[in-house]
């Protein structure tokens, strides 16, 4: 029994000796802040890290459905039913609570990356990727901010009205920061774009030369542009937005020497039109083949997945007729849609030609070879147009306001076919706008913050054909209404006591 | 001469009664229980020495022992008996209960006391009532037979987890199933499928701080201890055969869906799907009429063996037992199969300081299981296609995938078949059968756990002693979505030739533990006894996980679980063949040192405190070790002289108070949330693909320990000569510092971050009742009850709004409100004048559009039974027994969406709906509770308690009617015990639930997999 006494106590002293190593365990690849960031080049992959957080996609899903884009589709099973297509929007919305946090793990990335970037020290020969690194995060810290203020402020063109949180900093987890006026995040905003602007190393031809993926200095100028209409600044607008018109020619309808295009046929279309490449990622290259991308998200195939960023969106298998479509084309935008404008085979999928019975969106049918997957189109020279049409219209140029769209309605008929007559009044002159922008931008966006910007000038608000609606009878909702603004959604408010809610909505 | 007479006689004499005094004889006897049932497995041992037997099958027991010897006959939950050996050769032995006794054993977290000496709060159920039960995971065989401990399957995959909850939900986020520790080994999770339960002795469930607070790290929901079998020293081989074969199939439900022609003239009147392509008189002659549960469900046949073998010599004594189950699930595709083999080894040294045992069990199991159960996922869920699928479809329209597939895109099926489906879901059966028919998936996993235990007495009073234990589980996992599956055609992209996966995964898990202790125990003065110990405890715990996910499989080669056929990499098409990676791994680790003692003064007086030290791997330094400690205390009233000849037997107060530690931040596992408190960043795919740095936690460095606070009071009785008895307990459990996803502002790109706030209190009763009603030699009869009311409220909670109310959407918590209370609009039925729903508002007054967010109100409703318990009777008549046992559960509320889909109108001409829809609201039908079938706010319910329905159930969760043959008819028979039965399980459930399963831990179901209602026969052998 001696040895088993001796045994014992080994057994005892073992335990006391080796007690630390099963208290004080880092687990594999703990990777802290102070760690992270100590080259140009780890900021190289942090600033990757913050364009891969930039939203892309649920802005757009929102607003496809919240507004006048889809309709019930051949698969529903009770999706947005109760939801967008009964104009259901409070604090509890997932929409307003996704398009919230999104922007603002943006933002934050953008700043963490900004915090890190001051432990590093470039070298001479760095120092120029360095400012552009750091020149990028600021650059897309303020689209971060500009896209909160398109969804979340009430009046973007009183600079005294409730804004959002203006963020240049990185927030500890027990801040509850209240809303800064618009005022302040514009001037958060222009002070990034400034920076952006000086220290950006791509430039309007390097970005023309390249897949337009990243910021450029013409990013900047068409953020400035958009953000200036928006505010109601128009002048201010239109040096960059000529500018940006001259650089970016509109793509064609037809691409290459092609004079006709079977629009049932998505092959034929991705081989004879331009327009129809632009949405499927194809490249365009050639003599008078534009693209008219000024900036646009990256969405990559990934090996673990057969479908893409818009999986689920609208349909859930692909944006075939037999997709399984949640939600389709809305019979007014379809209505809206002439045979010969090659905006009817993007934006619907060809599979649906030539009935039209079920009309899946197609804008984001297929690239890479992977179904649903495209990338986030945010800057279109043709928005810069209509944009530019918004200044003219301002300053009742009605023939300009015509000849800006019809610059568009050709390139997109292929020839006059389409073109609209001079608006006769300055109503008619924004609802023109109104219109031509949703079918422009349809599925890009736009429609929810264009109704609120536009819809009282064009004496308009959301177009729903009673077929479509009449299942909840929601088919109208007035251009006043509280919910054109999103609401602070609930997670928020439940964690900052300090936060302003929207005007309408109850302050639970 | 007569001298010499006197001589030789006085010698004869002397020798004579030498003899007689030393002679040995051969002791037979039966060992019964009360109510006269044979007891196998009795250690009858001389006492004062080592030698032993154990009684056979039919009780029955042969020992050597001379006349004036004491035998002392124990058995686990049995009270141990001495009795002297007289003239008679014979000697038999009624056992009685635990229940009824005051000095059997009672299992405490490191020690054992007796039922008159332990202050704690324990129910122990033993072998006899989980052997031979058709349950693969023996947690769903306790269900409703300990009072405070709510255990609910929720599925009916064979061997499913059950969640179990010990005296209502302790936390929100953190764990809040109880610890369980097998054979001295803690368990890192509940997960029971591949354990033998034929190979149980018994299960105790340590319920007050009292007996959980020496688990302190642990032990905050509870304690479970199982032990298992094993042998007696001088015991003779025997051989145990148990049988079952068993038979499940689905309960029966109150949906009533429509036949094939209903739901056509259904379609027909709203104008969409099939029937309104159909004249009347054709639905009238429509003669398909599937009801899809037959295609998805079937009748599970199942088989369990275990051959168990049971011997000892002077110093070494083992138990061995090899076990065979085959349980097939009620859904199709489904099984469980199993092998186990357990040795359990105790030996020791001649002078008995020296003692040792081992406990090992190897065992093997391969689960096959349904996919996405509980989701919305139409070409996944075969639930979907049971409950959902059109009954004028017919199961035989299917072929293969590329032929469905053919038929989903262009709309024409199989010759003179006219229902069209293209680009729906009406299809949706015909996909899930054609999944059913090509899928795989499924887990084999091997779990072993050992342990080995070993004391030494260094002198009379002193015990060092030490246990070795670990638990070893790997699963490996194979999910494969078959080439030219409809699944797989559907997904398969352009210019893709090869299509579906196989998803093959790799996990391990060990965890090793070390508890070292040192043990005094001394009597001063015969009536002062102290028992006092100290120990230390390691614990450390690994994890290493792998996957490997190939795209592309060629059909003619390629098998389940096999490599053959995976398509290689292709630069052309990059995304479609490229094999996608996944690898991890993991630590964990915890350490403790504590002690106990415990005084007993004439087992009368009794007083124990415990204190322990303990640190987690989780928190950082400053927070790392928690103090946990408890005293508890016990009166032995029945031992006090004004008790004399009163009609108690036993009596007696016990009481406690004291604090336990839960470090699982995050659910069950050791390994969740390691590093929550640190803020880090990770290599992750960033934009495009490429590889960046992000942040990927937000730490909080305030992490701590959740401590839950509990006294108890408990009274144990035993009154009427032991006829009625039983026990009652009160208590009052509070968490403090809860682990809580707290909210924080979206500016850290996060809106919760995981951290420690709030209380909760649990508060309530618990009783266990026995009463024997008959007791004759011939007949007995025993009701039992247990039953137990727990009320959960909320004490302290953080970030509320001005109305008090942390807002989680459907539910809420509030100050003074349960865990997970409904916060819902109040639905107020249908508009007579329109049809339309209608809802109460905030103001109570009548709405159609109401407000989520001015109009929820709290219900005072929760997920969680209030009530629960179990009743029943054990009868006995000869040979012959009968047991009987319900389950109840009251006070508990759940939504049942699997209704909401069966009467949702917008999906008509799509999937089957409940012939409550004849019943829907039109002119000539006002007055209906069905809204109309063209309703225009059907969506506004979702925020509505229109679903939310009672959940409470009365259950005959068990009936069994058996015979054992006496010891007689079996004389010629080389069989020493035979035990034939039948019995059922989940036979019949009153509820106002309409759905498949009245049982369930959730909040919410749609589309889940159904318990079953089991018949089996068995036979038990032994020789």
């Amino acid at each position: 029994m001696k040895n088993f006494r001796i045994l014992l106590f080994v057994a005892v002293a073992s335990l006391f000796a080796a007690c630390d190593d099963a208290i004080d365990i880092k687990q594999p690849s703990e990777l802290l802040p102070e760690d992270t960031f100590e080259t140009v080049k780890d900021l190289t992959l942090g600033l990757n890290g913050v364009y891969g957080v930039i939203p892309g996609e649920n802005h757009i899903i929102f607003t496809s459905i919240f507004t006048d884009e889809v309709r019930l589709g051949i698969a529903n099973g009770g999706q947005g039913r109760d939801g967008e297509l009964a104009f259901a929007l409070n604090n509890n919305s997932g929409d307003a609570a996704s398009i919230w946090l999104s922007n603002y793990s943006l933002v934050n990335f953008a700043n963490r990356l900004l915090v890190g970037a001051k432990n590093v020290t470039p070298t001479e020969d760095e120092l120029s990727s360095y400012n552009d690194i750091v020149a990028q995060a600021r650059a897309l810290r303020a689209y971060g901010h500009f896209q909160l203020l398109t969804f979340f402020s009430p009046d973007m063109k009183n600079d005294n009205g409730l804004g959002v949180i203006a963020l240049d900093f990185v927030p500890t987890k027990e801040q509850k920061l209240p809303r800064n006026t618009n005022g302040e995040v514009f001037a958060l905003i222009n002070s990034d774009l400034d920076f952006a602007a000086q220290n950006l190393v791509t430039k309007t031809a390097q970005n023309k030369g390249s897949l337009r993926t990243y910021v450029s200095t013409d990013f900047v100028k068409a953020l400035k542009v958009r953000m200036a209409i928006y505010r109601g600044q128009y002048n201010a607008a239109e040096a960059d937005v000529d500018a940006l018109i001259a650089a970016y020619p509109l793509t064609r309808k037809f691409y290459g020497n092609a004079t006709s295009v079977n629009a049932g046929s998505a092959d034929d279309l991705l081989a004879k039109s331009g327009y129809f490449r632009l949405f499927r990622d194809a490249l365009i290259t050639g003599a008078n083949n534009n693209n008219e991308v000024i900036f646009k998200l990256e969405r990559a195939a990934s090996a673990s997945t057969t479908t893409g960023n818009f999986y689920q969106a609208w349909s859930s298998v692909n944006s075939k007729t037999t997709g399984g479509a949640f939600f389709e084309v809305s019979t007014a935008l379809y209505n809206n849609l002439l045979p010969t404008d090659i905006r009817r085979a993007t934006i619907i999928d060809p599979t649906a030609f030539p009935a039209f019975n079920v009309r899946p969106v197609g804008k984001y049918a297929e690239s890479e070879k992977t179904p649903l997957l495209a990338d986030v189109k945010i800057f279109r020279a043709s928005e810069m147009v209509l944009l530019k049409a918004e200044i003219l219209a301002n300053r009742s140029d009605f023939p300009g306001v015509a000849n800006a769209i019809n610059a568009i309605r050709a390139a997109r008929f292929g020839d006059a076919s389409g073109n609209i007559a001079i608006p006769g009044n300055i109503q008619a002159a924004w609802a023109a706008i109104l219109d031509e922008r949703r079918l422009e931008l349809a599925f890009e966006g736009h429609r929810y913050v264009d109704i609120k910007r536009l819809g009282a000038l064009a004496g308009k608000t959301v177009d729903r054909t009673p077929s479509d609606c009449n299942f909840n009878n929601a088919c109208s909702l007035e251009v006043t209404d509280y919910r054109w603004t999103l609401p602070v959604p609930r997670p928020e408010q439940a964690a900052n006591p300090n936060i302003q809610q929207n005007p309408g909505y109850n302050n639970q | 001469m007569k001298s010499k007479f006197t001589w030789i006689f006085t010698l004869l004499l002397a020798f004579f009664i030498q003899f007689s005094f030393a002679q040995e004889k051969t002791i037979t006897g039966v060992v019964t229980d009360a109510a006269g049932m044979p007891i196998p497995g009795v250690n009858v041992v001389k006492e004062g020495t080592a030698q032993g037997v154990q009684t056979d099958f039919d009780g029955k027991y042969s020992i050597t022992a001379s006349v004036g010897q004491k035998l002392v006959f124990s058995y686990i939950s049995m009270k141990t008996q001495t009795v002297t050996v007289g003239a008679s050769n014979t000697l038999s032995v009624k056992m009685v209960d635990e229940s009824v006794t005051l000095d059997d054993l009672v299992v405490e977290g490191y020690r054992n006391s007796t039922r008159a000496t332990s202050n704690i709060a324990v129910t122990t159920i033993s072998s006899k009532t989980i052997e031979g039960r058709p349950n693969a995971n023996f947690m769903q065989t306790l269900q409703g037979q300990i009072p405070g401990l709510s255990i609910s399957t929720g599925s009916g995959q064979p061997g499913a987890n059950s969640t179990v909850i010990l005296r209502g939900y302790g936390s929100i986020n953190g764990n809040v199933e109880p610890l369980y520790v097998i054979d001295g080994v803690p368990l890192n999770s509940d997960n029971f499928r591949s354990i033998n339960p034929n190979d149980i002795e018994s299960v105790s469930v340590l319920k007050d701080a009292g007996a959980t607070s020496i688990y302190g790290n642990r032990g905050a929901n509870g304690v479970i201890i199982v032990k298992t079998k094993r042998g007696g020293y001088d015991s003779a081989l025997t051989v145990k055969y148990v049988a079952t074969t068993s038979f499940s199939k689905m309960q029966s439900n109150k949906y009533h869906k429509m036949s094939g022609q209903q739901l056509l003239g259904l379609e027909k009147t709203v104008g969409r799907g099939y029937g309104a392509s159909l004249t009347d008189e054709e639905i009238k002659n429509y003669d398909v009429n599937t009801d899809w549960n037959d295609e998805f469900f079937r009748t599970g046949l199942s088989q369990n063996h275990v051959l168990s073998l049971t011997s000892g010599s002077k110093n070494l004594s083992s138990f061995t037992s090899f076990g065979y189950n085959d349980t097939q699930g009620i859904l199709r595709g489904t099984d469980l199969k199993r092998f186990n083999f357990r040795n359990n080894i105790s030996g020791k040294s001649n002078d008995d300081r020296f003692n040792y045992s081992t406990a090992v069990t190897i065992n093997f199991s391969k689960n096959s299981t349904a996919a996405n159960l509980g989701t919305g996922a139409i070409n996944i869920n075969p639930v979907l296609g049971a409950l959902q699928g059109a009954s004028y479809i017919n199961p035989e329209w299917y072929t293969n995938g590329q032929n469905l597939h053919n038929w989903y895109t262009t709309g024409v099926g199989p010759e003179g078949v006219g229902y069209n489906g293209k680009g729906t879901l009406g299809l949706s059966p015909l996909m899930l059968l054609d999944r059913l028919k090509t899928a795989t998936l499924n887990t084999n996993e091997i779990k072993m756990i050992a342990n080995v235990q070993a004391s030494y007495k260094l002198t009379d009073e002193l015990t060092a002693g030490t246990s070795i234990g670990s638990d070893f589980t790997e699963t490996n996992g194979i999910n494969v979505q078959a080439p030219g599956s409809f699944n797989s055609i559907l997904f398969q992209r352009q210019g893709q030739e090869f299509n579906g996966f196989q998803t093959d995964s790799f996990a391990r898990e060990f965890a090793f533990n070390m508890n070292t202790s040192l043990n005094y125990r001394k009597t001063f003065s015969e009536k002062h006894t102290i028992d006092a110990s100290v120990f230390t405890e390691y614990y450390k715990a690994h994890q290493k996980s792998f996957s490997a996910v190939q795209n592309g499989l060629d059909p003619k080669v390629f098998e389940p679980g096999n490599g053959s056929g995976y398509i290689p990499f292709n630069p052309d098409t990059p995304n479609f063949y490229v094999p996608n990676v996944a690898s991890g791994k993991a630590t964990a680790g915890l350490f403790s040192y504590f002690g106990s003692i415990d005084y007993d003064y004439d087992q009368k007086y009794g007083l124990s405190a415990t204190v322990r030290r303990d640190a987690s791997y989780r928190f950082s330094d400053t927070n790392k070790w928690g103090t946990f400690w408890s005293v508890s205390g016990r009166w032995n009233i029945d031992k006090e002289s004004f008790m004399q000849g009163s009609t108690f037997d036993m009596l007696k107060l016990r009481a406690s108070y004291g604090t336990t530690g839960n470090q699982n931040i995050l659910g069950q596992s050791i390994f969740s949330a390691p590093n929550s408190s640190r803020t880090l960043f990770d290599s992750a795919t960033g934009y495009g693909n490429l590889p960046s740095y992000q942040v990927v936690q937000l730490g909080n460095s305030d992490l701590k320990w959740e401590t839950v606070e509990q006294i108890n009071v408990g009274l144990d009785f035993e009154l009427l000569k032991h006829r009625l008895r039983g026990n009652l307990d009160v208590y009052q459990r509070t968490t403090k510092d809860l682990y809580q996803s707290t909210p924080i502002s979206a500016v850290n790109a996060t809106y919760s971050i995981l951290s420690n706030n709030g209380s909760l209190r649990n508060s309530g009763v618990e009783a266990l009742l026995a009463y024997d009603v008959v007791r004759t030699n011939d007949f007995t009869l025993t009701a039992t009850f247990n039953g137990s009311y727990n009320k959960n409220e909320f004490i302290k909670l953080p970030n509320v709004n001005e109305s008090g109310i942390v807002d989680d959407g459907l539910q809420a918590d509030v100050v003074g409100g349960s865990l997970g209370q409904y916060y819902l609009i109040k639905y107020a039925g249908v508009n007579p004048t329109n049809g339309n729903l209608l809802f109460y508002d905030g103001k109570g007054n009548l709405t159609e559009n109401p407000n989520p967010e001015t109009d929820r109100r709290l219900t005072g409703k929760a997920p969680v039974p209030k009530y629960q318990g179990g009743f029943g009777f054990e009868a006995t008549y000869k040979g012959f027994f009968a047991t009987t046992q319900f389950s109840y559960v009251k006070d508990i509320y759940r939504f049942d969406y699997d209704l909401a889909s069966l009467q949702e109108t917008g999906d008509i001409g799509i999937f089957n709906k409940s012939t409550d829809l004849l019943n829907a609201w039109t002119v000539d039908n006002r007055n209906t509770d069905i809204p109309s079938l063209f309703v225009t706010n059907s969506g506004r319910d979702s925020d509505s308690d229109r679903y939310l329905k009672d959940a409470s159930y009365l259950r005959l969760r068990y009936l069994s009617v058996g015979y054992s043959f006496s010891k007689d008819m079996l004389d010629k028979t080389p069989f020493s015990g035979i035990r034939a039965y039948v019995q059922g399980e989940n036979l019949v459930t009153w509820s106002k639930w309409r759905g498949w399963d009245a049982e369930s831990p959730r909040g919410a179901d749609q589309a889940q997999y159904p318990t079953a209602k089991i018949f089996s026969v068995g036979l038990e052998l032994q020789f």
